[in-house]
């Protein structure tokens, strides 16, 4: 393994520009602090669920707060967002494990609009604009999917 | 609790093998979930896309930092899987679920006769593309290189047929945005067999991508109520926990049996498309 180690360091950044290393790196760190938030979070919720109820993770029949299952299909995704944070704020184990799952899914998110971000900071119009319109593309899809 | 530590083991395992592949796990996860741990079908869809997003994001960390990922190529291909999914969702409905799968799954198992013929891992400089491919990809900067743990050194490749690609890839994501499912597979197989890049190259940049689909998506399941916690929790953990392992293993896993172990993927999707074409599954 450190032989390995070793060959990637050697490796060098011939085909790329300097500054598109950075912006890989940069991703990969603010993908990381995301992982690892929404995972102590969830983590954090578990153990909260598992001292305190007496059945934890129960599947359950529904309705209930955190809008899983038939209760929440007439629901709006702002509504859910908001009921689920509210009851996290309570300290709702569950809530807390489903504002978790919450953050891990906006990573990538993340992902793109830091994307943007870092291409402007580049002059690079190209990058910029593809960015731009992907991220569009996927808040059209949220926007009228949800 | 029983049941907690059984779906956070099996996701340990859907974890490496999704981020090793680059097709986000639903394929894998989504059968043990349902026919195995008896999961509702609903909430096993729900826990599905969690785990694309878990796997996508827990494996790009290393897959970024590594520069396995062709960056620019994902984004640029992402806005076509990602249009294609959102005009499916809308044109749901409007041709047969079942013709749909049998059509998909007719191609993933063509797929995976191709994909066993193995060629040279690290394919050579393109001796003569058309030159409307090349006026596409030199300005946008997609030929890259990356260093090949496998070979020892740096390999440079040249992404080739991008237009058709890019045109494929949005058709794609029409149908799997009609059938509500992952694309993964699909786009690991535009990459290798239509652009010629290497294999890991493809499944990372793969992987990098899946999860912003899955995450354009996961809107729709949160608000239909399928992503319950209880389920989703122990998948989430599992995954975050194997897609790291899974990039360690990429790093080591020679190309040829990368290709083999994606053959028997193909093979296991294929199979389960035709299983739902022919019980006319709605999902």
């Amino acid at each position: 393994m450190a032989l390995l180690d070793e060959a990637c360091v050697m490796k060098e950044p011939a085909w790329n520009e300097a500054g598109e290393i950075e912006i890989e790196d940069r991703i990969a760190l603010v993908t990381r602090a995301g992982v690892w938030l929404s995972g102590i979070v969830v983590v954090a919720g578990a153990l909260l669920e598992m001292v305190r109820s007496k059945t934890p993770f129960a599947v359950g029949e529904g309705p209930f707060v955190l809008h899983a299952g038939p209760a929440a299909a007439r629901e709006t995704l702002w509504n859910i967002l908001s009921d689920v944070a509210r009851s996290a704020a309570h300290g709702n184990p569950l809530a807390i494990v489903q504002a978790g799952i919450i953050l891990l899914i906006a990573t990538p998110w993340v992902r793109v609009a830091l994307s943007i971000w870092l291409y402007i900071r580049q002059r690079d119009p190209r990058y910029t604009a593809v960015c731009v319109v992907l991220l569009v593309t996927m808040t059209i899809g949220l926007w009228f999917g949800a | 609790m029983g049941f907690f530590a059984e779906l956070f083991l099996f996701s340990i395992f859907a974890g490496v093998a999704g981020a090793l592949l680059g097709i986000g796990g639903g394929i894998i996860l989504l059968p043990f979930l349902t026919l195995v741990a008896g999961v509702d079908m609903h909430y096993a869809a729900g826990a599905s896309i969690v785990s694309v997003v878990a796997t996508s994001s827990g494996a790009s960390v290393a897959y970024l930092r590594d520069k396995f990922v062709n960056l620019r190529l994902g984004l640029i291909l992402n806005i076509s899987t990602v249009a294609g999914a959102v005009c499916g969702t809308f044109i749901a409905g409007m041709v047969s679920v079942r013709v749909l799968y049998a059509v998909l799954g007719i191609v993933l198992l063509w797929s995976a006769i191709l994909m066993l013929r193995a060629r040279d891992p690290a394919p050579a400089p393109p001796p003569g593309d058309s030159e409307s491919d090349q006026s596409f990809s030199d300005p946008w900067r997609l030929h890259n290189s990356y260093f090949d743990t496998d070979l020892k050194r740096e390999v440079h490749y040249h992404v080739q047929r991008f237009k058709p690609a890019f045109a494929l890839l949005y058709v794609i994501g029409v149908i799997s945005g009609m059938l509500g499912i992952g694309s993964g597979a699909f786009k690991v197989l535009v990459m290798d067999k239509l652009m010629q890049l290497p294999i890991k190259v493809s499944t990372t940049t793969s992987n990098f991508m899946v999860g912003l689909n899955a995450a354009a998506s996961a809107g729709i399941f949160f608000s239909r109520g399928d992503v319950h916690p209880s389920i989703a929790a122990p998948v989430a953990l599992g995954i975050l926990v194997g897609a790291p392992l899974g990039t360690k293993l990429l790093r080591v896993i020679p190309n040829l049996l990368l290709r083999r172990i994606f053959f028997f993927v193909l093979l296991i999707g294929g199979w389960q498309m035709l299983a739902r074409a022919w019980n006319g599954v709605a999902r």
